[in-house]
């Protein structure tokens, strides 16, 4: 695919030989489409890589049919004996620490009143920011000179 | 081969087994795992439904086993 374009006087053969170019592309590009899709077919069909690659395509299969199969789960048996014989085991350090510990009413109004003096206190700054902002944006007077 | 090498097995097992590593060292011997595993790649290439199939039921047979069993 040339493009060999020279200026000449007449314009009649400049036209021909740029009809004759875009008829040359065209076909070509057909062709090269054309090959393009074949190409990608091939690509897109596993065969072509079983064909390439058959023992490392083997492989993968045996690895897949490998990884399928889930592992074996572990059942513990959760009848009262055996919880009963497990809670013994534990230490009672453990025991001591676990669970959430539980808020009383004090606790509560504190973390009330905590959030509502954080709100309180984000309003006021926010309102001072802003009257800050709005002073420095304001237009100053103009200055006179009184001689 | 086998008979041979039950021949060099009956003094004792380390002269068989000296006989089979050297069998499988000697050139024919190599010149026919070559030729096998050049059938097989062409098997594979022919059938590759077939050949994809079986190793994915061998690794599911082989995954069941080591991890189930």
């Amino acid at each position: 695919m040339s493009t060999n374009l020279s200026r000449t006087s007449d314009p009649q053969p400049q036209a021909d030989r740029l009809r004759q170019e875009m008829r040359t592309i065209r076909r070509e590009l057909g062709g090269d489409v054309e090959e393009i899709v074949e190409h990608a077919e091939r690509l897109m069909d596993w065969r072509y890589y079983v064909e390439r690659f058959p023992w490392a395509s083997v492989g993968a299969a045996l690895l897949a049919g490998y990884f399928v199969v889930p592992g074996r789960y572990v059942t513990l048996p959760t009848d009262e004996r055996t919880l009963e014989k497990l809670a013994e085991r534990i230490p009672l350090t453990m025991q001591k620490n676990a669970g959430p510990a539980k808020k009383g009413l004090l606790a509560g109004l504190i973390s009330m009143g905590t959030g509502f003096l954080m709100r309180a206190a984000m309003g006021y700054a926010t309102q001072q920011v802003q009257r800050m902002m709005a002073q420095h944006s304001a237009p100053r007077p103009m200055e006179t000179h009184h001689d | 081969m086998i008979d041979r090498l039950a021949e060099y097995a009956r003094p004792s097992p380390a002269s068989g087994w000296g006989a089979a590593l050297g069998m499988a060292n000697s050139a024919d011997m190599q010149h026919q795992a070559k030729e096998l595993a050049g059938r097989a790649t062409r098997w594979i290439m022919a059938h590759p439904e077939l050949a994809l199939g079986s190793a994915v039921v061998t690794g599911v047979v082989l995954g069941w086993f080591i991890k189930r069993r």
